[in-house]
């Protein structure tokens, strides 16, 4: 394979491993030059290096050239031609080298031979060759010497390449280990040794340090003394690690301690170790390991347990549900909360990995979370309120659940986290807000009363509808107005003065003004207003006066009437208090009584009434304290002309009627009642005896000749001669006697009626 | 057991009849008569015993002292069991004699005249009260 040897890579990379092309001259190599040349008797010797493009000379003994592009190369035929030795008489004759401008020129080579400097892996690398000026040859001794010095070359190559590998080596392990130091420096790991035959330690510096140990004493520092420095919290655990890594056959052990300092505080060490040389009966001899400091981790650990511990409570303390599920509706984490409703739902609650999804609820439901979930899950998070109606409980609640979507570190979606609150409370009290809100526009919409709001400088905020009604104005009509503009003009300056007290903080009822209507009437106002402070508005109300205006005059004229009726009849009206004095007499008193009514105002009324009636009337009078109306019998009252009239009373209790504010009393002159009354008593008592004569007196003698003439027809002759006799005596007796009755009672009778007629 | 029949009326021709009405109906016992409340009450006070059955007949207008009158006094001593009031009344009227009706001794009002039939109903009531032995 003519000059593809030259140009095989491994033979390439056999060359470069040696690192020799261009390296300078040796003495070792110059040696074995000059000794070829003399053995070869030759005045000139090289030891060729050929790569791809050029041959390099490491030596050239009698040859002024340290290498020459590979076209004029004698040597490159030993690789391409891949032998181990070639001889070439004469250059001048051979085609090869015939051109060659060293055989053509100066120094006109007529004669070389080359020995293929062949390494260990069999890669021919180069040459050892000698040349002459004249064509020669060579004898087999020459031969033989130049093949064995061709030999020797390689050898010091590989002799040298070893040697090399070896400077690498050194060079890499001395680097190697400043870079060990610079990492422990930098890390702050101590390294320590553990000797387990004796029983001592040995440390580096950063271990002394994080020990808090010194060097000087540490002969002295045995397990024992360590044991002493370690919290007595940790110290089981230690011994129980140590026990385990001493045991044949042990892992690396790892311990994390507390070690006790010279300012008698402690510090957080992690130790690692591994027990790495042991004796033949497999008792631990020689340990190793590093420390290091973790008091601050351990801390911030400590810190970061705390904060995750007052998290989880207040997350566990909440009545709100939190949940997270990953990708496939399974639990990765929920607050008690959570796991307490699943529980009261279906008896036990998820564990972690479960599908979130209980039998105990309706499909329906579970369809409808799922579909919360892929929402969440494809677009994002979002918030969800729902109405619970619980059939079991007669209430309903509210929930606001927040879907977010959970991602781990690298920001990959892994989940989502849920959030439920119960939001009944503020959803019921938005409730009455809204309503209360309906509500209090319904009043403003119903209300025939002007309800409007107006700002500091007397402009209409807002009015509701009735001021259409009243004013003949549409609201949008009013509201940016001044509502001086719609004020009667004789009543403006009367209004600004009531403006002005509302606006000093009083609070002004029943003020009234007039305002004129659209159409020009004028319009009768009642307003009430209150300035507020907080909001720098008058809050008013406008009731149309119209019609109370009208009640008040129609009040006017019915109370002129009332006068006129009280004073001009016959009956006497007058008020009282509870114990009889008089606040008010109607005139009619001079008529019934003969006493004007400033006579009577002031006076008691019982003063006036006959003494033997004053119990009487006085039992009746009472009563009206607790009743509304009561009538008094008639009773004797002193005429102004002193004698008595019999007068009848109706009292009606008006106490509570601010304008009265006593008992009103209506007298009428009853004395001509009283007097047929008794007139009619007397005939009654006439009357009455005349009854009784009847009864008794008529009767007796007529039941007597009943007796006696029952006696004579049922006789049956059980009466003799005289008593016969005696009983017709006894009816002439009795029919006498009638006769004599009936006389009697005419003459009474003549009585009774003259007494009627006297009347 | 003695009975004793007390007559008190002023009228002699009514006590004539209801001696007359007595004898016929066969009651049992003497008849004494007076003439109003106060010899009555007299002749009680004195010989009342608890072993004589008394029937009154009482009239009510009489002089001196009247049914009621005498009647307040009687019921101070005279017991239930062994004495039987009747009332004597000259017409329905019977207003004046309510509060009559209310006291146990009286057992029942007679309107006059007094007839055998009337009597024949009063002998009833005494047998039943007194020979049959039951209260009233």
């Amino acid at each position: 394979m003519n000059g593809s040897n030259i140009l095989d890579t491994n033979r390439l990379e056999t060359l470069m491993s040696y690192d020799i092309m261009d390296t300078y001259p040796e003495v070792i190599y110059d040696e074995i030059t000059s000794l070829a040349a003399s053995i070869c008797d030759t005045p000139s010797s090289l030891i060729s290096l050929i790569d791809d493009k050029r041959q390099f000379f490491k030596s050239h003994f009698g040859l002024d050239s340290s290498g020459s592009p590979i076209k004029e190369s004698f040597c490159k035929h030993i690789i391409s031609d891949d032998i181990d030795l070639m001889v070439v008489k004469n250059t001048h004759e051979d085609k090869r080298f015939q051109n060659y401008a060293l055989v053509k020129n100066d120094p006109n080579i007529g004669f070389y031979a080359g020995a293929s400097l062949t390494t260990e892996n069999g890669h021919r690398i180069g040459t050892l060759c000698v040349l002459d000026y004249q064509p020669r040859n060579l004898d087999k001794t020459q031969i033989d010497g130049l093949q064995t010095l061709a030999k020797q070359v390689v050898q010091l190559l590989e002799l040298r390449k070893s040697k090399k590998i070896e400077e690498d080596q050194k060079i890499d392990l001395e680097r190697k280990g400043k870079l060990l130091n610079n990492i422990i420096n930098a890390t702050g790991i101590g390294i320590w040794e553990r000797n387990l035959i004796d029983d001592s330690l040995t440390l580096n510096e950063q271990a002394l340090n994080i020990y808090g140990l010194n060097k000087t004493n540490l002969s002295e520092f045995k397990t024992d003394t360590w044991f002493n420095l370690i919290h007595k919290d940790d110290l089981e655990e230690v011994k129980k690690k140590m026990l385990a890594c001493l045991s044949y056959p042990s892992d690396e052990c790892n311990v994390q301690y507390r070690i006790l300092q010279k300012r008698g505080d402690y510090k957080w060490v992690q130790d690692k170790g591994k027990v790495l040389q042991w004796s033949d009966d497999k008792k631990p001899q020689l340990m190793y390991g590093t420390v290091q400091d973790i008091t601050e981790k351990k801390n911030y650990t400590t810190e970061l347990q705390r904060v995750k511990n007052n998290q989880e409570a207040m997350i566990n303390s909440t009545k709100d549900l939190m949940w997270s599920i990953d990708l496939e509706y399974r639990l990765i984490t929920a607050n008690t909360a959570y796991h307490q409703l699943v529980k009261k739902i279906q008896g036990k609650p998820f564990n972690e990995g479960d599908l979130v999804f209980s039998e105990h609820v309706p499909t329906q439901l579970t369809k409808k979370w799922k579909s919360y979930y892929n929402k969440a899950l494809t677009s994002g998070a979002f918030s969800v309120k729902q109405k619970i109606q619980d059939p079991k409980k007669f209430w309903t609640t509210y929930g606001l659940t927040s879907f977010d979507l959970l991602y781990n570190k690298e920001g990959e979606k892994i989940g989502i986290t849920c959030f439920s609150k119960d939001i009944t409370s503020e959803v019921l009290s938005q409730q009455v807000l809204i309503n209360s809100k309906e509500e209090l526009q319904k009043i403003m919409d119903t209300s025939l009363d002007i309800i409007c709001t107006i700002d500091e400088e007397g402009y209409f905020l807002s009015v509701n509808k009735a001021c259409k009604q009243i004013w003949g104005y549409e609201p949008k009509d009013i509201i940016g107005t001044r509502y001086l503009e719609l004020v009667y003009d004789e009543d403006i300056k009367l209004t600004e003065n009531s403006a002005e007290s509302v606006l000093s903080g009083k609070k002004v009822v029943n003020f009234e003004n007039r305002y004129l209507h659209k159409n020009g009437a004028i319009v009768p106002l009642l307003w009430s207003s209150n300035w507020d402070k907080k909001d720098r508005v008058y809050y008013c109300i406008a009731k149309d006066n119209t019609e109370k205006k009208k009640s008040e005059l129609q009040l006017e004229n019915s109370e002129r009437r009332y006068k006129t009726l009280v004073q001009e009849g016959s009956d006497m009206i007058s008020i009282v208090d509870e114990k009889g004095i008089f606040s008010y007499a109607s005139p009619t008193s001079t008529k019934i009584l003969n006493i004007a009514p400033e006579e009577l105002v002031g006076t008691n009324a019982f003063d006036h009434i006959h003494p033997d009636d004053r119990d009487t009337v006085y039992t009746e009078f009472i009563k009206i304290l607790n009743t509304s109306q009561v009538s008094i019998k008639p009773y004797r009252s002193k005429h102004g002309q002193g004698h008595w009239i019999w007068l009848e009373s109706t009292l009606t209790n008006k106490l509570d009627e601010p304008s009265i504010n006593g008992i009103v009393s209506n007298c009428k002159d009853v004395t001509t009642k009283v007097q047929h009354l008794n007139a009619i008593e007397e005939q009654n008592t006439q009357l009455k005896k005349i009854a009784w004569t009847q009864s008794h007196i008529v009767r007796a003698p007529v039941a007597r000749l009943m007796g006696l003439i029952n006696l004579l027809t049922d006789d049956r002759g059980k009466l003799n001669a005289e008593e016969k006799e005696q009983v017709l005596n006894y009816i002439f007796t009795s029919a006498d006697e009638i006769d004599h009755i009936i006389r009697d009672i005419v003459e009474n009778t003549i009585n009774v009626i003259d007494i009627e007629e006297n009347l | 057991m003695k009975y004793q029949l007390l007559l008190i009326e002023d009228d002699p021709i009514f006590t004539f009849l209801l001696e007359k009405g007595i004898k016929h109906a066969e009651l049992k016992g003497d008849i004494i008569s007076f003439s109003n409340g106060k010899p009555a009450i007299e002749y009680l006070t004195e010989g009342y015993s608890e072993s004589n059955n008394y029937i009154i007949f009482l009239d009510l207008n009489m002089p001196i002292m009247n049914g009621w009158e005498f009647m307040d006094q009687l019921e101070t001593f005279a017991k239930v069991d062994n004495c039987m009031v009747f009332i004597l009344t000259s017409s329905a009227y019977r207003n004046d004699i309510e509060r009559l009706k209310k006291k146990p001794l009286v057992v029942d009002f007679v309107t006059k005249p007094i007839t055998e039939y009337h009597l024949n109903g009063i002998k009833e009531t005494i047998e039943d009260k007194f020979e049959k032995n039951q209260t009233i």
